[in-house]
């Protein structure tokens, strides 16, 4: 082969070697595209829809004491059908109207208690305060009041949609 | 800027004399087609590895979840069955592939003299390769991942002698069951893979060193041909 030495143009080497390295970057990407893909699809999946839970009788809650009721949740874990315990805060209202609350602190999750003193909810992780009214913020760093949670009565039952919502962000999101 | 990034590290790891080595040596004249599958087994190699990873995430090595595991990666996941199909397909094209390596490698010679020890490590790679077909094909655990398996390993319990132990060995037990599965799946992801990076190191090492051979039709005008390791 002979060398171009002029400084002009390109040598049969270098263009082959182009080639080379065109076709090696196409079939990186085409390899690169599925497996990227897989890698990231969990973020990419769409929103998990609510799903409805009786908490019981709607004769147990009262409007002075908010309670507290545990739940399981069955969700599609991958591959596996899990069963996640989870807490709501349900407190009466006048005319079989309710406030159901998600029980988890919107700061990073813990599971906000009742402080029947105060009269507020607080998590036990880094301070937050929520009013017994609303489920606004009083204190703390959590971005926003209580998750609010849809109910139906039925059957005498109090049925929640039950639904985990995005944590430390201001906006209230389906998780 | 990228020649002085490039001079930079060269000037500090000497990459630069490896990627000499290894990209710009020699050739004989004569090389052709047949001296390609050795590059394309390779490549099979890092296929199987980057897909791979990818399916480690996804699966569950228990008789209970295993095939779930499998189908929801295949159903659920974005690109998943792509992914899997990749794997699947990668797995027969690099037997057939080191297969055909090893046939050219003897059908002209290129285990002479100095390359023994190059054939002696590539004939332990090709049965690492099988090692991965064999051990990846009950990962599935299905019906004929399971019969499979219980056929394959019952052969090595027929060696004289030392046959039971070989298969109560293999499966970790006497049948095919959790302990057998976690089993294989070591092998296939651990065991393989660090054995295999260790053999191909070595391997890809010898062939730089002696060079190509000079392929046999060119063996008179040999003296002449020899590869040699030039400046590029
Ligand atoms: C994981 C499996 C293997 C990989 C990744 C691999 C890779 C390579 C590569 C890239 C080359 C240089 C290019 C070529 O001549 O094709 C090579 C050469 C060679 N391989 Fe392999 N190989 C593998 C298995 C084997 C097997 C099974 C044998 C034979 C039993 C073998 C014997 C040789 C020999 C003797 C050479 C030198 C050939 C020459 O100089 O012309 N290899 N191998
Ligand atoms: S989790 Fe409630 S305040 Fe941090």
């Amino acid at each position: 082969m002979k060398q171009n030495t002029s400084g002009q143009g390109v040598t049969r080497r270098h263009f082959l070697g182009y080639v080379t390295a065109a076709l090696g970057a196409f079939v990186a990407t085409v390899v690169a595209v599925p497996v990227v893909g897989a890698f990231v699809s969990p973020a990419l999946k769409k929103k998990g829809s609510g799903q409805w839970i009786s908490l019981g009788a709607i004769d147990k809650f009262t409007r002075k004491e908010p309670k507290m009721v545990g739940i399981t949740v069955v969700k599609q874990d991958g591959w596996v059908e899990a069963r996640q315990p989870r807490v709501v805060w349900v407190v009466a209202e006048d005319n079989n109207k309710f406030r159901v609350y998600n029980a988890q602190c919107t700061h990073l999750g813990c599971v906000a208690d009742w402080d029947p003193q105060d009269r507020t909810w607080k998590s036990p992780c880094h301070g937050g305060v929520f009013a017994f009214e609303d489920g606004r913020v009083l204190a703390g760093p959590p971005p926003r009041g209580l998750d609010s949670l849809e109910y139906k009565i039925e059957g005498g039952e109090l049925v929640v949609n039950y639904q985990d919502f995005r944590l430390g962000i201001e906006e209230k999101t389906a998780l | 800027m990228g020649t002085s990034v490039a001079q930079w590290l060269d000037e500090r790891t000497g990459a630069g004399t490896v990627w000499q080595a290894l990209f710009k040596r020699k050739i004989p004249r004569g090389v052709n087609f047949l001296y390609t599958f050795g590059a394309a087994t390779m490549f099979i190699f890092m296929l199987q590895a980057v897909t791979g990873i990818i399916l480690a995430m996804y699966y569950s090595a228990t008789p209970e979840t295993a095939y779930d595991s499998i189908m929801f990666f295949t159903t659920q996941v974005g690109y998943g069955s792509i992914v899997r199909g990749l794997h699947h397909w990668g797995a027969s094209s690099m037997v057939v592939l080191v297969a055909l390596h090893a046939l050219v490698v003897f059908a002209l010679g290129a285990y002479k003299y100095p390359r023994e020890l190059t054939w002696v490590v590539g004939i332990l790679l090709l049965g690492i390769v099988v090692g991965f077909s064999f051990t990846g094909y009950l990962l599935p655990w299905d019906e004929k991942a399971y019969w499979a398996t219980t056929v394959g390993t019952n052969m090595a319990g027929t060696v004289p002698f030392a046959g039971n132990f070989l298969l109560l060995v293999l499966r970790g037990g006497s049948e095919l069951g959790a302990v057998s599965l976690t089993r294989f799946y070591a092998y296939h992801t651990v065991l393989l893979p660090s054995l295999a990076l260790m053999l191909i190191v070595v391997h890809l090492y010898l062939v730089v060193k002696h060079g190509v051979s000079v392929p046999p039709w060119l063996w008179e005008r040999k003296p002449k041909l020899e590869a040699k390791r030039v400046e590029a």
